[in-house]
């Protein structure tokens, strides 16, 4: 067995280390970039994961959409009888609705309209997971109540700070006072810039002119969720053509790709992640090319002598593995403290999972050891015969 | 008779194609044997290092033969030029010292080509090569602490540490003052002979001449004299 007694990772090391301000240069480079690439992507989840939060809080096994419907935030109405056949199918449970539609929100402290999304809701039905909803129900139920969304941006006024300081807020919904009774957290998303959340019978106030209620979102709960996929199938076709009916993991995953296809957002920070990858390489690779300029004499020596180009190569790249791998760490810390940073900057969840870091992990090798292969192109190229 | 290390015959030489063609070396001739110390001297541009470079196998050539250690190298595959390279000690006449390496990790990095020589016996031939070139005091010193004729010491020590079975030396002598270059020279004489290991060595340096067992001269690319000065 061959046993290196200098591996090229060592001589790499050696390399690297003899040029301490070069390395930190070099280490600080690959941090900085892996700090970029982690929070955007982090934020680029957060942003997908707070527009799914409401989504995600329904409580059906089955949802029925009109089939106008592309995404769930701006669901197309359809009648109230399609969901009332559901009723006679077997392994059918509660069936609900929900009615959302814009109503005009009067911020109190400057006068102005802004669009607000209002969610109709049947309280009798246990439909929605939105803390704050729940335990708000009873005064919900009386007339021109609302639960306003805390994660809403702050045009709509100090709703929550005043909330929780007066346990009462009042303002103008459509020309009609309503009363803030409770607050939850549902999150913004490219449909709305925030939320309310109140019973059929006041979103009945709210919008008078609509010809009766009208269904946005049909919730349905199975007896027994494990037979969904069957039951949506039967769904399906009792609706016909007019209707999309999706299991609740369907309706998850399309809105995810719908979110990826029509929101800017997930090509933008993709970009911003590619740029930051783009130049944390051509970072590395100047310092590493200068490097191997440096030393192309000594070089070109070992390779007279009887080097095998690929021992010099590994020297190299071993270098680029070393500032991946030490760089990370930093870039990691930094990472989250740009996470902090913008969580209370723009109420987003910025959580750096798992799943991301490893990610960035690899791409920071990566990037380095790409950066690594082109720099020694030069040392392959050398002539050894120019050492004589 | 031994066989000869190095058996260069009818060797011709040219830089370039057609219409540009410049021929370097004219029909040469020269044999080397175990233990033998040539001097190969001549002006500058006179075709030496080019000759040097040929015997290494890192220029190709089409007319004569070139014989290293009994082998054909005119047309030999690359491997087993590197394989024939690995058997050579070169000293240079810049040391080209890895400058992030101690003086015995440059050393010590030879046995990277010699993976049969364990690591435990690497580092004890290392320290012994070192000693015996007066630097046992410096085996952690970095190139740029050590002088000049310190560092070429450090190149010999590089060149002779894997027992090589010949020795290709180019001006070892050129950067270093006439002292030191005289110390460095008889220093190598000394380790070659008493391991038998042949030199050929290409200098401009006279003060050097009578450290060799036998000179040849080299003129526009012929050799023209040899001085055969073996007892």
């Amino acid at each position: 067995m061959m046993i290196s007694k200098t591996s090229s990772l060592a001589i790499g090391w050696s390399q690297l280390s003899h040029g301490r301000t070069r390395m930190l240069v070099a280490i600080s480079g690959v941090s900085i970039i892996v700090a970029m690439i982690l929070t955007v992507l982090s934020l680029k989840d957060a942003v997908i994961d707070s527009t799914l939060q409401v989504p995600r809080s329904l409580k059906g096994d089955v949802i029925v959409l009109s089939a106008r419907t592309q995404t769930i935030l701006r669901p197309a109405p359809f009648p109230r009888r399609f969901l009332d056949r559901l009723h006679g199918l077997n392994g059918v449970g509660e069936v609900s609705s929900v009615a959302i539609e814009n109503a005009r929100w009067i911020n109190p402290d400057t006068r102005q309209e802004h669009p607000i999304r209002v969610f109709g809701l049947d309280l009798e039905f246990d439909v929605i997971s939105l803390p704050g909803i729940d335990p708000n129900e009873p005064k919900l139920k009386m007339k021109d109540t609302i639960i306003f969304d805390a994660s809403s941006r702050p045009k709509f006024g100090d709703v929550a700070k005043h909330f929780e300081r007066e346990h009462h807020f009042a303002t103008e919904v459509n020309g009609r006072r309503v009363e803030v009774c409770g607050l939850t957290h549902a999150g913004v998303s490219i449909a709305s810039d925030g939320n309310l959340f109140t019973t059929h019978a006041n979103f009945q106030r709210l919008f008078p002119n609509l010809g009766g209620l009208k269904s946005h979102i049909g919730i349905v709960k199975l007896t027994d969720s494990s037979h969904e996929q069957e039951v949506a199938n039967q769904i399906r076709e009792m609706l016909g053509t007019e209707a999309r009916v999706l299991t609740r993991t369907e309706m998850l995953e399309a809105e995810k790709s719908f979110m990826k296809i029509n929101d800017p957002v997930d090509d933008i920070m993709g970009m911003i992640a590619g740029v930051a990858f783009f130049v944390g390489m051509i970072i590395v690779y100047q310092i590493l090319y200068t490097d191997v300029v440096n030393h192309l004499p000594q070089f070109a020596t070992l390779k007279a002598i009887g080097f095998h180009g690929t021992f010099l190569l590994g020297i190299i790249i071993s270098e680029g593995i070393i500032l991946s791998l030490i760089g990370f760490w930093p870039g990691l810390l930094i990472a989250h403290g740009l996470a902090y940073l913008s969580e209370q900057a723009t109420l987003l969840p910025v959580e750096i999972t798992i799943s991301n870091m490893l990610g960035v992990l690899i791409a920071a090798i990566f990037m380095c050891v790409t950066a690594a292969s082109i720099a020694v192109r030069k040392i392959t190229q050398v002539e050894p015969a120019s050492v004589f | 008779m031994l066989d000869p290390v190095v058996n260069v015959a009818s060797l011709n030489f040219s830089f370039g194609t057609s219409d540009l063609q410049k021929q370097i070396l004219f029909d040469i001739n020269l044999t080397i044997y175990p233990g033998e110390i040539v001097i190969l001297e001549g002006p500058s541009g006179s075709g030496k290092t080019t000759l040097l470079t040929l015997l290494s196998g890192l220029r190709s050539f089409h007319e004569g033969s070139i014989k290293l250690f009994g082998t054909e190298i005119c047309g030999a595959s690359q491997q087993m030029l590197v394989h024939l390279r690995r058997q050579v000690g070169y000293i240079f006449q810049h040391h080209n010292l890895l400058d992030f390496l101690s003086a015995r990790r440059n050393v010590e990095l030879m046995f990277e080509l010699h993976p049969r020589v364990d690591s435990e016996q690497a580092r004890q031939r290392t320290k012994e090569i070192l000693s015996a070139v007066g630097l046992a005091n410096h085996l952690d010193s970095f190139p740029h602490q050590l002088s000049g004729g310190q560092r070429q010491r450090v190149a010999i020590a590089r060149a002779l540490v894997t027992k090589p079975n010949l020795i290709l030396a180019d001006e070892p002598t050129a950067a270093l003052d006439k002292v030191t270059g005289r110390q460095v020279v008889e220093l190598l004489q000394g380790i070659a002979r008493s391991h038998a290991i042949p030199i050929l060595m290409v200098t401009h340096d006279s003060r050097i001449l009578d450290i060799a067992d036998r000179i040849v001269r080299i003129e526009d690319g012929r050799l023209i004299k040899t001085t055969l000065e073996m007892a």
